[in-house]
């Protein structure tokens, strides 16, 4: 199973990437949307982690473009943000998202969320 | 202006017609005066011209006919206008005599001659026999007399009478009928007296013609008054002229204060004017230039101070709105800040904790296991560093009215050991002992447990902070009231406490008791703040019981079964309060805000209904203590609302209050209303009727004692069972406490000054309501047999001061304040 991150804080893109190869995931990264639509065009991942605030286009944006895209529009596409204000998680569900999870992760409850709309373990 | 100049005119014209018509009549008797005199003169000069020309002719008749002729008077002649006296007394004279004058052609030619040289006519008559007069001679009818005149003999030589020398007197000659005297001659009448006796012998006469005389009187007068005319007429014109500058002059500052008044009325600030006459006129203008100043003066300050009180106003305004929108971008800015602070520490913070997480599991995978414990610690510090700065973004969420609750079912007791685990280090710290008491069989409670943490976290921290060296306790207490379960958590310390003003701004956002709190003991203020907001947020209440310099203990009180209620930051649901819960229907919101204000300070839970509808469904779900009920709503109207929650056999034991501005207390009651306030409420009536309504808690006692020390005793006892209490020393002021308002039940004492328990009784019980109001008479006095009958039929109990038992009196104030309760009608 093979995860793109789209993540700009390199703490957090590193932290998340090594716990999810832990777990047995082949992890992709990339530091902003443009590169992070770029990847998954090229490296065809089975989800995708899409932090909301990124530099240049932003998470929700890069998701509608996904979307937009036939050839890659069926990827799965978990939102993350900082943000806990409500309505984060329906604007991530309008722009086109699956599901939503809130930063800090919470890492069993994320990999619940990846194994659910994976429908399997890695 | 026109007005002032026609006056000039006018008053120019009226002098001159004045002036004129002075010198006419002047004129006119000036030209009189002169006539008459002209006549005097002419006259003087004609008696004077006569004399002298009869003086003449006596000397020429003396050369020509030597004899005793006396022509020329001895005194001038005077003739006056008109007198011709004389010549008929002559006359008469003349004709008495009897001697004939006779004439001769020598005399008349004398005459004629002498008429010529003097222009005066001269005549001679002579006295004929028949007593007339003849003319003999006359100077200018010399020709068409009759025969010769004659020199009169001066002796006659018939009479033997003395006749005039010379003179012939012609007898039978004479030519009677011309003898008159013409009215314009002036005519002298001279006796010819004879030589011998002086009798009168005949009479000369000399006549002067008046007219020439006359007519150079009236040419002269003519003369006189022509010269006269144009001199007449210079002067009233002169006058006139001289008049209207000296009116114009006198007009012009009248006409400048004219002017100035004017302007005056027109609203425009004339310039002083100028007038230097010391007159009255000047007088005026002094007085109107004093007058415009002060005026002037006066409106300028005003001016001056509405322009001061405008600008000062706008200024006012203008800081106004600057402070509201200042406030208004502060608030805005706090909200952003705090939001994007959250975000900007959370970001490293999410680092430590995942980082943390990573090496745990990193350190078990490769068998490091004395250091997990320690990353455990720093993944917890790390989360609930996260969780404070959640709680603060939490906070503004909730100003922000955005807080969401995420209720879950969940152990007290496990929670518990969880926040006191996670204070411990915060109570070590200040070598305080924290003493945690909960029964075991607390169970769970179905409320945020994230929230409830915290808020209990808070309160703990919060002892910790203001205690050193003491103690802390928790305590749980599962409870029930009304049939509703709660779980009252209570954090007591033996800190340093605080004064009323500071429990009063206790729960204002960045608020602690004093600024110099925050230096000594540090923290945001948030930590009260937030606590009451999550208590209110699921149902609850936080209250607060303070002495200063002993401590504090705050109350987390909140429903088992916490409800989850849509919230928006205008519409917060509080659910119950633990002394009772109020359902507010009303449209207005401020209505709320003011009712919940109100009642929650009195640890009564408000629910608000904006419209009839939603009020009879939250009354159906949640049974509220207390119901008050607006009338003028839009869709259902409160009358409606009260008769179908009056014919709900569920809900019709719940007392109504209407509180609206309609004032129909008629209707109110027999719909079924308990109690009818009127719109704008009065707060601390609305809280009696309420607490009246409700039936747990205490009502309004009045304590009438003279001992200060029993007084307090009362007091507090009472206090501690939220009883309101007011106080009186004697019977006068018993009675005086009972203006302010009636109590629901009084504590008497009997001996007192003044006026005693007894004659209070007898007062109070006259007085409108006041047979109601059960009395409890408290009193060390040794009661007769006698006394103890009277009070027995107006007193509800009687206790002994020396051996009261305040748990059995609080229990009997309680019954008798239900029993009073229920006797007032409460459905």
């Amino acid at each position: 199973m093979k995860i793109l991150l789209v993540e700009d804080n390199e703490l957090n893109r590193d932290m998340l990437s090594r716990r999810l190869t832990r777990r047995g995931y082949e992890v992709v990264v990339a530091e902003d949307g443009e590169r992070g639509l770029d990847l998954v065009r090229s490296e065809r991942p089975d989800l995708v982690l899409m932090d909301m605030s990124l530099p240049g286009i932003d998470g929700w944006e890069a998701t509608r473009r996904l979307r937009a895209d036939p050839s890659i529009a069926g990827t799965r596409v978990i939102a993350l943000t900082a943000h806990a204000m409500a309505g984060d998680r329906e604007r991530a569900l309008e722009a086109g998202c699956d599901d939503y999870d809130t930063k800090p992760v919470e890492m069993n409850r994320l990999l619940l969320k990846i194994t659910t709309l994976l429908g399997a373990n890695p | 202006m026109v007005k002032t100049r026609s006056i000039a005119t006018k008053v120019a014209l009226v002098v001159s017609a004045v002036v004129i018509g002075a010198l006419a009549l002047t004129g006119w008797f000036a030209l009189k005066r002169t006539d008459a005199e002209l006549v005097r003169l002419q006259l003087s000069q004609a008696s004077t011209r006569l004399t002298t020309n009869l003086g003449i002719a006596q000397r020429i008749f003396d050369e020509r006919f030597p004899g005793p002729w006396q022509m020329a008077p001895d005194t001038p002649l005077v003739f006056s206008a008109g007198e011709a006296a004389p010549a008929e007394t002559l006359a008469t004279q003349l004709f008495k005599g009897r001697v004939p004058i006779y004439g001769n052609p020598e005399v008349v030619a004398a005459l004629v001659e002498l008429s010529r040289l003097t222009g005066t006519k001269l005549s001679i008559a002579q006295r004929a026999g028949d007593d007339r007069a003849l003319r003999l001679a006359t100077s200018d009818t010399a020709t068409v007399t009759a025969g010769p005149l004659t020199v009169m003999p001066s002796k006659d030589p018939g009479t033997g009478l003395p006749v005039a020398a010379g003179l012939a007197l012609a007898k039978g000659s004479a030519v009677e009928g011309r003898a008159t005297i013409g009215e314009d001659d002036w005519t002298l009448y001279w006796p010819i007296r004879g030589e011998s006796d002086g009798s009168i012998l005949g009479v000369f006469y000399a006549a002067t013609p008046y007219a020439p005389f006359a007519a150079a009187a009236v040419a002269a007068s003519r003369e006189v008054a022509e010269g006269l005319v144009p001199l007449v007429l210079a002067i009233a014109l002169g006058s006139s002229l001289l008049l209207f500058v000296l009116m114009l002059g006198m007009l012009r500052p009248l006409r400048a204060i004219h002017h100035a008044v004017s302007r005056l009325g027109e609203g425009e600030w004339p310039q002083e004017v100028k007038v230097r006459s010391r007159d009255e006129v000047g007088a005026l203008a002094g007085a109107f230039n004093r007058m415009a100043a002060d005026l002037r003066q006066t409106y300028a300050t005003i001016e001056d101070k509405v322009r001061l009180r405008t600008r000062e106003l706008e200024e006012t305004n203008t800081a106004l709105g600057q402070a509201r929108e200042a406030a208004e971008v502060a608030n805005r800015a706090k909200s952003s800040f705090l939001a994007n602070m959250s975000h900007e520490l959370r970001t490293p913070l999410n680092a430590i904790i995942g980082y943390s997480e990573i090496l745990e599991e990193e350190a078990e995978d490769r068998a490091l296991d004395d250091l997990v414990p320690d990353l455990r610690k720093i993944h917890g510090a790390g989360r609930h560093l996260l969780q404070l700065i959640n709680d603060i973004l939490d906070l503004s969420k909730v100003e922000a009215g955005k807080m969401d609750l995420y209720l879950e079912t969940f152990a007290v007791r496990g929670m518990l050991e969880d926040v006191v685990s996670t204070i411990q280090p915060l109570v070590a710290k200040k070598e305080n002992a924290l003493v945690v008491d909960c029964p075991d069989d607390i169970g769970s409670i179905h409320a945020d447990m994230t929230k409830l943490r915290q808020s209990l976290f808070n309160l703990l921290s919060n002892a910790s902070k203001f205690t050193e060296g003491g103690t802390i306790a928790l305590r749980v207490r599962a409870e029930e009231i009304e049939g509703r379960r709660w779980v009252r958590m209570s954090v007591q310390d033996s800190g340093i406490g605080m004064t009323p003003e500071q429990v009063e701004r206790l729960f204002q956002p960045f608020t602690q008791a004093d600024a110099s709190t925050t230096r000594k003991y540090g923290g945001t203020g948030l930590g009260l703040t937030i606590t009451k907001r999550f208590a209110e947020l699921m149902g609850g209440t936080v209250t607060v019981e303070s002495v200063e310099g002993e401590g504090s203990t705050f109350t987390l009180t909140l429903p088992t079964e916490v409800v989850a209620r849509p919230v928006t930051s205008d519409h917060v649901a509080l659910l119950a309060g633990p002394t009772g819960m109020v359902l507010v229907i009303d449209d207005d919101p401020a209505m709320h805000d003011l009712v919940r204000r109100t009642l929650e300070k009195e640890g009564i839970a408000v629910v608000p209904a904006m419209s009839g509808e939603e009020g009879l469904e939250l009354a159906r779900q949640l049974k509220p203590s207390v119901i008050t009920l607006d009338v003028m709503m839009p869709g259902s109207d409160g009358w409606n609302v009260l008769r179908t929650l009056k014919a709900d056999p569920e809900l019709s034991a719940i007392p109504v209050v209407m509180l609206t501005i309609i004032d129909d207390k008629n209707l109110g009651f027999s719909l079924g209303a308990s109690e009818y306030l009127t719109k704008p409420v009065d707060r601390d009536r609305l809280v009696r009727v309420v607490r009246r309504f409700r039936h747990e808690g205490g009502g309004r006692a009045l304590v009438i004692d003279d001992d200060e020390a029993a007084r307090d005793r009362m007091r507090e006892l009472l206090r501690a069972e939220s009883w309101e209490v007011s106080e009186a020393r004697n019977g006068v002021e018993g009675l005086e406490a009972l203006g302010r308002g009636m109590p629901d039940l009084i504590l008497l004492d009997l001996m007192m000054p003044e006026m005693n328990g007894f004659e209070f009784l007898s007062a109070f019980r006259g007085r409108e309501g006041g047979e109601r109001v059960p009395v409890v008479v408290v009193t060390a006095h040794d009661l007769s047999a006698e006394e103890r009958e009277h009070l027995s039929t107006h007193v509800a109990r009687v206790f002994d001061k020396d051996h009261l038992d305040s748990e059995t009196l609080v229990a009997e104030m309680k019954r008798l304040l239900g029993e009073a309760g229920a006797g007032e009608g409460t459905a």
